[in-house]
């Protein structure tokens, strides 16, 4: 029946999806060799949910956009070379929205999640954000198409009003102000140092909860962890001592199967007062952005490199996380700062409030009007590729294109067809694990 | 004169009768290349090509080796080996046996029969490839058996391979199968016309990897020109079975004057009325015994749904100018 259904709605969601084994092997053949017990666990956890299932995909996303085979909306946008090599967040959804309140630093919200940043067109971010939104909200229950609608509305006149206006007003959302309430509260308790250590050590586990979570010690000769923290220190003034460290499961959803390290680390006083938590995590490439002109090799050293410099571009402030550095040896990590002054948006938690009527449509609006102004807001000062303005470069695209009525009925409608086409690709990815395994079969040859 | 063939296409072999030979190639092209319009980094050098081969031809046994560079990270990607090295991988390597003089069987990583066959009609692959390995419809070689039955007039072969290219191993349980047949109309080369059909499956999905090729060319030895047309239709390319393209090529070659060599290349593919138009023109001094110093100017127009992002207006349309260096050396012992 949802097959006809679906073949009513859109010829374009009713096609074949065995492509998509291709894109995920693509996007996960490390983890595949490496552990495909990670990479089941992975998928286990892309099954749970379609937002979940939308974090883990955007390969497959932005495969959908270039695909000659499949019928497209075609863009007004995109009108000149420079439009193509702006820098991008990638994947600006609502659960790599974090407020940074920091004692150090001033309050400010940023999508502190740059693995999927780097140069490409400035309608490809906009389309998977507002891709984003749309699944946040239908992941409310009774958020139906009115109330998505008006969800992707609010992020386009945040958008619209990031290009007048840099100052984003973060407390005009109620969803936000609670993450900095509880940044503050829980930071000033250190909350999550508490709940992971005793006695300035770690809380080793001894198996994986059962959201399979968990922190353990170190494998014998594994010297990554100590090969990351050397090169970490050394970007630091002072004394820095480590004091332990383990290695982290379960966290992210595109991430799960990647290597994560925990470190507890002080500025050299007796007592736990200035103990710090640091999280490393392995930074892979970046998706394969369809669109893009005059490159012919990435414009950064290494993964580590290119995380860095995108903070410089990308972040409002870009001391937000001091913390926050590339790492390129022994390969490619991140380090950022695990503490409860740092809160990311957590989809169960918006439901939980939205269930019992804490949060309503108009809050959902609101947050996706901050998350859209702060998009539009960082490239006020970003360079192109080129080292031109980005703002400047996409208000004269949107300008070429017809300005931004056209922007706004052209990203509302493709958003529309884009959440049909990541509904059926989740449905044929559920159907798939059942039917073909939990690796999906990419570990063996298929019989088709 | 007596010819070593222990390099050339198994589709070429039977031409003469068989040498005891050794034969080793190489093929170096570097190239500066402006790419427009500008933005990003529209100027480079690359290093074109790096093939070495390797051939032995003893007895009724033939052996062959062909490698060529690939430089790791690459366009998307910053995990390399040795920073972003570049490193050989097998292309080509098979082992051929001659039971019968017109019959020849070939195992091992054997040559794709249309690639291979494109490639020396149009005999410039130190300049660019065949548009079917530049778009990546098809490698060189696959894993798989491949035999010949060869005479003066007709040649016709037959392939059965994981059709998964020479890079990757099999991913499903089907083989691909393919059909060649090479009729020479008039002598020597002068005009001959070619059919391909391939029936098989591609990647995890078993999609459907599908093509049916006609060709027909002038490729007359000891002149100065050459040409042909061909025409590729494909059902499914790169494990997206929805994909069936038409590829249609055009090529022409001709050295006036001693000294310089026109070429140009045509590469027209349509689907579901989008379309991608490549055209290839340049100027090359040829350097003997086997090299070139040439200037190319390439150009693509894409309608409007052919873009990666369709409506793209900044992708409908790039050129790029080549300056290229390539050589050919091959040194071939008989009775080794």
């Amino acid at each position: 029946m949802l097959f006809w259904l679906l073949a009513c709605i859109d010829p374009t969601t009713n096609q074949s999806r065995d492509w998509i084994k291709e894109v995920l092997y693509v996007d996960n053949w490390r983890y595949l060799q490496r552990s495909p017990f990670a990479l089941e666990q992975k998928f286990t956890v892309m099954s749970e949910s379609e937002y979940a299932f939308m974090r883990g995909t955007l390969s497959i996303q932005l495969t959908h956009w270039s695909r000659v085979s499949q019928e497209r909306s075609t863009t007004h946008f995109l009108n000149f070379p420079d439009a193509t090599m702006v820098p991008i967040f990638g994947d600006a959804h609502p659960e790599n929205f974090t407020v940074s309140a920091h004692p150090t630093q001033s309050i400010t919200a940023e999508i502190l999640d740059l693995d999927a940043a780097g140069f490409a067109p400035w309608t490809v971010d906009v389309r998977r954000a507002l891709t984003a939104q749309r699944v946040f909200a239908a992941s409310m229950d009774g958020c139906k198409v009115s109330c998505q609608e008006e969800v992707v509305r609010g992020w386009l006149e945040g958008f619209e009003r990031g290009f007048n206006q840099s100052n984003v007003t973060l407390r005009e959302s109620n969803i936000v102000l609670d993450l900095i309430e509880e940044a503050l509260e829980e930071g000033e308790q250190a909350k999550k140092y508490n709940k992971y250590t005793t006695d300035g050590k770690l809380n080793f586990n001894d198996s994986l909860d059962t959201e399979g979570k968990g922190i353990f010690a170190i494998q014998r000769g594994d010297r990554a962890p100590s090969q990351v923290f050397q090169q970490f220190a050394e970007t630091q003034e002072g004394t820095v001592r480590l004091l332990d460290v383990g290695q982290r499961f379960g966290m992210g959803i595109s991430s799960h199967a990647a290597l994560r390290y925990v470190f507890i680390w002080d500025t050299g006083l007796e007592g736990e007062e200035d103990n710090q938590m640091l999280l490393a995590r392995e930074v892979f490439d970046l998706p394969d952005y369809p669109g893009r002109l005059g490159i012919e090799s990435e414009p950064f050293e290494s993964n580590a490199h290119r995380v860095t410099r995108m903070r410089h571009l990308l972040w409002n402030n870009p001391d937000a996380d001091p913390n926050y550095k590339g790492i390129a040896t022994p390969f490619d990590f991140k380090t950022q700062s695990w503490s409860s002054y740092y809160q990311d948006v957590e989809v169960s938690k918006i439901q939980e409030d939205w269930d019992d009527g804490t949060l309503e449509t108009n809050d959902l609006v609101d947050f996706a009007h901050v998350m859209g102004h702060h998009h539009a807001a960082v490239w006020d000062e970003a360079q192109t590729l080129s080292g031109k303005n980005t703002r400047t470069v996409i208000l004269e695209d949107i300008q070429m294109g017809g300005g931004f009525e056209v922007l706004r009925h052209e990203l509302s409608t493709v958003s529309e067809e884009d959440f049909a086409v990541q509904r059926a690709d989740y449905e044929w990815f559920v159907a798939e694990l059942e039917r073909s395994g939990p690796l999906l079969g990419l570990d063996a040859v298929g019989v088709g | 004169m007596i010819e070593c063939l222990a390099l050339a296409s198994i589709l070429w072999q039977n031409i003469t009768e068989p040498t005891q030979c050794a034969s080793v190639s190489l093929d170096v092209a570097g190239r500066g290349w402006m790419r427009l319009p500008k933005t990003g980094i529209p100027t480079d050098f690359a290093l074109h090509r790096a093939g070495i081969g390797l051939g032995f031809t003893q007895g009724d046994l033939h052996g062959r080796v062909q490698i060529g560079h690939i430089q790791t990270g690459g366009t998307n990607s910053y995990i390399g080996i040795g920073g972003e090295s570049n490193v050989y991988r097998i292309q080509l390597a098979s082992v051929q046996y001659r039971p019968l003089d017109s019959i020849q069987l070939s195992a091992g990583i054997v040559e794709d029969l249309w690639v291979e066959s494109g490639n020396y009609t149009w005999g410039y692959r130190n300049v660019e490839a065949t548009a079917t390995e530049q778009l990546a419809w098809m490698e060189r070689g696959n894993a798989g058996v491949t035999g010949v039955w060869s005479s003066t007039r007709l040649i016709i072969a037959a392939s059965m391979h994981t059709g998964e290219g020479a890079f990757r191993r099999e991913r499903n349980a089907g083989k691909n199968t393919s059909l060649y047949t090479r009729w020479n109309v008039l002598d020597a080369g002068l005009l001959s016309l070619e059919f391909y059909g391939q029936e098989g499956s591609y990647g995890f999905g078993s999609q459907p990897n599908h093509r049916a090729g006609v060709r027909l060319a002038s490729n007359p030895v000891n002149k100065s020109w050459n040409l042909g047309v061909s025409a590729l239709q494909a059902w499914g390319v790169l494990g997206d079975g929805a994909f069936q393209p038409l590829l249609i090529e055009g090529w022409g070659v001709v050295q006036p004057i001693s000294w310089a060599r026109i070429l140009t290349r045509l590469e027209h593919t349509t689907f579901n009325q989008e379309s991608s138009t490549a055209l290839m023109m340049g100027v090359s001094h040829p350097v003997d015994p086997q090299g070139n110093l040439g200037l190319y100017w390439k150009t693509w127009n894409n309608s409007e749904g052919w873009t990666e992002i369709a409506g793209s207006d900044a992708a409908a349309s790039t050129h790029q100018l080549i300056i290229q260096l390539d050589g050919r050396f091959q040194q071939s012992r008989l009775n080794p």
